[in-house]
């Protein structure tokens, strides 16, 4: 038989309802009413005290010592509800169901880890970005945008190690598997000037400018952040930049290739080189054309390679 | 408002400092005042009917102080009164304890016990970092999340990087090559990484490169670090951590960007216009070695004002600088020279995209590259 374990919520109201029960123990065991009141305010005082006693040793980030006057709403608040896991970003994600539900609750605390950034709009709706550590987020503060800080790198394309549109006629039957191929061939779906279809496939790498130390860089990722709420695209980022920059470099691709011709390329390296030269130029170049492309490109440090071609 | 912060600033650093002296300094001041919190309930009670003591009624002077005292000390309800701030004290370390184990993503005893610790100076946390892990989870999950005061043994061959709770800033240290280091880690510094030694040391193995070359990233001490009781010290940029945890976490991460790099290169030489070859650098470097020419208007004008040197003519001065751009670099005897040349600009060219993209600048990355092919 397993052994319930008690929840945390439940074991802080037996220790407060001890704690109230002390404190009121006055009233029972002194007769005189002043002898009373001075010892009820005083112990009232003595665990206050005490509170503060211990929260001085936990590591929390003071940034500014008028935190001190919200952390006893924090800590009724942290006492009140159980939230599980809830109060972290870690690896650039939050708990999912913040960003969905309507009627924001408030976090009173939050740790964001060493591989993540968050981007929070206060009641005067200017952004703050939240660097790992672990912070007290005041009254009113809403969690924007989540972003991963880490290298990371993900395939851009159809993910099949045949033709896809091979894999599609033997993908008939499975129709998860059909709409994924079809869907992941149209993202980087291009055609040369002489009507050739060209499936690439990219590989890419990204990793987001030091924003721990740069403070122009956390102006940016505010301004980034800006667009993207302008956008109405709020919550975990990760998906989405992955998104956004697979769609930047097929765009580039595509408007080279349009301009090229099938029958003039003779040799597939020299496609490649071309390719790579053009590519890794377009993403180093500061003025592309949209402003959410500018903000990448500010943001992020990408690398990428052309992994296959497939000709249709 | 400032003056009162600038009050709890100077009150907790003169009456909240994390180390033995002040804990037990402590525990005396909490004994003491609780000592003197029970004499005073004690004086305060005015008419004590009944106690845990009772005496016989005599009228002897001093049996009836006794009786007084005794009455007066062990009363319920002077007991009762002074055992409250104890309970309080506890009572509020356990809520504080049950109410953050969610934000440090410990369990509510070892929050407890590092609160204690902190607080009253007990024995502090003793780890040993060996290259295989064999301390409990909960005790890294305490130095991670809550940090020190620990003791920690490094082992030959390992590193490890702490961070520091105010500053932000990280430190690599790394023990002694022959024998065990122990250092402490203060109160407020958390320990970020343990990284062995031996997995900087990083072999790409991808099938269309391993036939060509084999490559090692090598961590070496930048000049910026110090030596403290055998410890090597440096610090690190988050960047720089950022690197070493994403090279000991996933390394294919790492070798996929190195598979990018090198094929680019490799796409890139193969455009480049082929080389010439190494007799005709020779020959070209023979030419540079003809005397060079010379200016013949400025031999002129030396005869008319100095007759004693005459055919004196001053060599060109721009081409001083020809010989060093020809030259081919220097190679060993035994290598070609064409395979030198290429090992060195793909070493520099790795070298120059990693730094780039991870944005290095503390680190030094030696990549060592092997022709397998031989």
């Amino acid at each position: 038989m397993s052994k319930k374990k008690p929840q945390s919520g439940s074991r802080a109201w037996v220790v407060i309802i001890l704690t109230i029960g002390v404190c009121l123990s006055p009233l029972v065991l002194t007769t005189g009413s002043l002898q009373r009141a001075l010892l009820i305010s005083l112990f009232s005082m003595g665990m206050v005290a005490s509170i503060g006693f211990w929260l001085f040793f936990f590591p929390f980030d003071f940034k500014d010592n008028s935190h001190f006057i919200s952390l006893p709403a924090v800590f009724c608040r942290l006492l009140r509800q159980n939230y599980d896991g809830k109060l972290q970003i870690k690896n650039g994600v939050f708990w999912r169901d913040y960003f969905s539900i309507q009627e924001k609750p408030h976090i009173p605390a939050l740790m964001v880890d060493r591989n993540s950034v968050a981007v929070i709009t206060n009641t005067r709706s200017s952004r703050i970005v939240l660097h790992p550590g672990n912070h007290l987020v005041e009254r009113g503060a809403q969690i924007v945008h989540v972003f991963n800080t880490s290298p990371q790198y993900f395939q851009y394309g159809p993910g099949t190690s045949a033709h896809p549109v091979v894999e599609l006629e033997r993908a008939n039957s499975n129709l998860r598997r059909v709409h994924t191929l079809k869907r992941e061939s149209a993202n980087t779906r291009c055609q040369t000037r002489d009507g050739v279809v060209l499936i690439p496939v990219f590989m890419i790498h990204y990793r987001m400018h030091s924003v721990h130390s740069n403070r122009q860089t956390s102006a940016r990722l505010k301004a980034f952040s800006a667009l993207l709420e302008k956008e109405q695209t709020t919550g975990n980022m990760g998906k989405r930049i992955e998104a956004l920059i697979g769609k930047m470099i097929t765009g580039q691709f595509r408007r080279m290739i349009e301009t090229m011709e099938m029958a003039n390329w003779s040799q597939g390296t020299l496609i490649n080189r071309d390719m790579h030269a053009f590519l890794q130029s377009q993403i180093s170049s500061p003025t592309p054309n949209k402003a959410i492309e500018k903000a990448i490109c500010d943001l992020y440090t990408i690398r990428t390679r052309i992994q296959e071609i497939w000709v249709d | 408002m400032g003056r009162l912060r600038r009050f709890f600033r100077e009150s907790a650093r003169a009456f909240l400092p994390v180390n033995p002296t002040a804990g037990k300094l402590r525990t005396l001041l909490f004994l003491l005042s609780i000592f003197i919190f029970w004499t005073t309930i004690a004086q305060m009670q005015t008419i004590p009917t009944s106690g845990l003591v009772r005496f016989q009624s005599e009228d002897r002077f001093i049996t009836t102080i006794l009786r007084d005292l005794a009455v007066r000390y062990f009363h319920p309800i002077t007991l009762g009164i002074t055992a409250a701030p104890v309970l309080i004290v506890f009572i509020s370390l356990r809520l504080v304890s049950i109410s953050l184990a969610d934000l440090a993503r410990t369990d509510t005893p070892n929050i407890k016990h590092y609160l204690t610790r902190c607080a009253f100076g007990r024995r502090p946390m003793q780890t040993a970092i060996k290259p295989e892990l064999t301390d409990s989870p909960k005790t890294m999950d305490t130095l991670t999340q809550l940090g020190g005061p620990a003791s920690l043994t490094i082992a030959p061959g390992m590193m490890i990087i702490i961070q520091s709770g105010i500053s932000r800033r990280y430190l690599l240290l790394q023990g002694n090559d022959t024998g065990d280091t122990t250092i402490t880690l203060e109160h407020k510094q958390l320990l970020t990484a343990v990284i062995p030694v031996k997995d900087l040391q990083f072999s790409h193995q991808h099938d269309s490169i391993r036939s060509l070359y084999q490559f090692t990233i090598m961590y070496k001490n930048t000049s910026d670090g110090s030596l403290q009781k055998n410890v090597k010290m440096q610090p690190l940029s988050a960047c720089d951590v950022q690197f070493l945890m994403s090279v000991v976490q996933s390394r294919k991460s790492l070798g996929l960007l190195i598979d990018t790099i090198i094929e680019t290169f490799l796409s890139q030489q193969a455009s480049i216009e082929p080389q010439v070859p190494h007799e005709e650098r020779a020959a070209s470097s023979q030419r540079e070695k003809q005397p060079l020419k010379t200016h013949d208007n400025y031999t002129q004008t030396v005869k008319h004002f100095l007759p004693k040197r005459q055919g004196f003519s001053r060599p060109r001065s721009h081409k001083r600088y020809a010989p060093s751009m020809t030259n081919p670099p220097a190679c060993d005897a035994g290598k070609d020279f064409d395979n030198v040349f290429s090992e060195n600009t793909l070493e520099a060219t790795l070298l120059r995209e990693l730094q780039s993209f991870y944005n290095l600048k503390h680190i030094n990355i030696s990549l060592l590259v092997k022709d397998k092919s031989k």
